[in-house]
């Protein structure tokens, strides 16, 4: 808008709204408020913009209503801000572990195929019962649990690697544990595909598939050899994050994430119709 | 134009926290501040919540994409809460990482996995919306609304549902003054002739 002439031929729609909206400075509104009056062709204008002013705070009220208020506050109440995350949840005496493998991450033991042992915690009461009773079975989900505590978005911000370096990193995977993945047997929803690695447990081969769920940040699906009875998909919660844990005939599985329980097991249900275990 | 005599950076939220982390320095954020801070964030989260979502359908027009929206957005505001300035609007503040999610991540990631389109969508409706005529009228506005381009969409609900200054939707958008005035009038025109022609009856 250059025109500062007495006369301008005709304000832009752009200055007419802000006057209606109540944003031009007074002394260029008093100057367009007599133009108004004196040009019967502006105050047309202004006339005709002015039919949209409607009632839209009135209008949009509805929607507020409909917001699924109670759910969000739920998933943010379960949000936790990922840098303080990984180091409020670990107890004191766990330092020694964190440590450990906090280490065998800085060294770059995430790249594919490299070892990393996951040790025990030294916890004496987790670690006693050794002979298969309920906190021996999933004593491997706190092991992951505090293992995938380390990891951040930054972690896993790599590409998605294509459908055959997929296949082959979990072709890596199949033969030790005696599986048989494949990039749509493991595909989790909603989640990109990061990569797949053999960590090891208790001396055992431990499948770890990670992916980078842009809502909830790091995803881990884990594999690890445990003949037993078929189970469902199961939940539980570790360090702030979510477990979903199910058992097939021969191996027992769970779908770890920093997510809402029952969106995580949603997900686990999915992977489980897939996955042959 | 007397509103736009300013430059657009003055407007935006991004420069004064440049300013900050570089007074205070990366150690003093992480002082017992930063959970003051996080927890003052937390609050305005939760105070700012069905807004979001509202804003996130107005932008998606679609609930499970509002859902997103707001999702990310609490990550990503808790994740840089030391970057709100205490005393300045947080819901502005949201508002901004809403919009620059959806423009930089999720509408991009939903186009590109061929999840739907953006311009193809349904228009914004609330489920029972049309009992009483005052919800009918209601409807149609958000009808009119909702069948404006996504741009001039956010300017006009910004502008006028959540009732911000053309600068405050400047800084909210990221985008100049002036950029905001013209989405504004061009919505108002489109709107206009709707209402002229009768196309909201």
């Amino acid at each position: 808008m250059t025109g500062e002439n007495d006369d301008p031929p005709m304000p832009s729609d752009e200055e007419l709204t802000a006057f209606i909206d109540g944003e031009l400075e007074e002394e260029r509104r008093a100057r367009l408020l007599d133009l108004i009056e004196r040009d019967p062709a502006v105050a047309a204008r202004v006339e005709h913009l002015s039919r949209a002013s409607l009632p839209y705070g009135e209008a949009f009220q509805p929607l507020l209503d409909t917001a699924p208020a109670a759910d969000l506050q739920r998933m943010l109440d379960g949000m936790t801000a990922p840098p303080v995350a990984a180091n409020a949840v670990v107890p004191q005496t766990r330092r020694r572990l964190f440590g450990a493998i906090a280490a065998s991450v800085a060294a770059g033991v995430l790249g594919d195929r490299l070892l990393v042992r996951l040790f025990g915690t030294g916890d004496g009461d987790e670690l006693a019962d050794d002979d298969g009773g309920p906190d021996r079975e999933h004593h491997w989900h706190g092991v992951v649990a505090q293992y995938m505590g380390l990891y951040t978005r930054e972690t896993l911000s790599g590409a998605t690697p294509g459908h055959d370096a997929q296949s082959a990193q979990l072709a890596a995977l199949n033969r030790p544990l005696n599986l048989s993945l494949t990039p749509e047997a493991v595909e989790v929803p909603g989640a990109e595909f990061r990569r797949a690695q053999i960590l090891s447990y208790d001396d055992m081969p431990l499948a770890q598939i990670t992916y980078l769920d842009p809502r909830s940040g790091p995803l881990a699906l884990c594999i690890l050899r445990r003949p037993g009875t078929v189970r469902g998909v199961e939940q539980e919660v570790r360090g702030g994050l979510s477990i979903a844990y199910w058992n097939g005939s021969d191996h027992a599985a769970l779908l770890i994430g920093r997510l809402p329980p029952h969106d995580l097991t949603a997900k686990a249900e999915a992977v489980r119709g897939r996955l042959a275990i | 134009m007397a509103i736009v005599e300013s430059g657009r950076e003055a407007y935006g939220w991004s420069r004064p926290v440049q300013c900050q982390k570089d007074r205070i320095g990366p150690d003093a954020m992480r002082g017992g501040g930063e959970i003051a801070s996080e927890a003052e964030v937390r609050h305005g989260l939760s105070v700012t919540l069905p807004r979001l979502w509202r804003y996130g359908f107005v932008l998606s027009r679609q609930r499970d994409w509002a859902d997103d929206l707001v999702q990310q957005t609490c990550l990503r505001a808790l994740e840089r809460h030391g970057q709100f300035q205490p005393g300045s609007r947080i819901d502005h503040w949201l508002f901004a990482i809403l919009n620059s999610l959806w423009l930089n991540e999720v509408r991009a990631r939903r186009v590109r996995f061929g999840q739907g389109t953006v311009e193809a969508e349904t228009s914004l409706e609330v489920d029972g919306a049309r009992e009483t005529e005052a919800k009918v009228l209601a409807g149609q506005v958000m009808r009119l609304v909702g069948d404006l381009p996504e741009a001039q969409r956010a300017a006009v609900f910004l502008a006028y549902v959540e009732g911000l200054t053309y600068r405050e939707v400047a800084a909210v958008l990221d985008v100049p003054v002036g950029t905001v005035m013209s989405r504004l009038a061009a919505a108002r025109a489109k709107l206009a002739d709707r209402m002229s022609d009768g196309a909201a009856k």
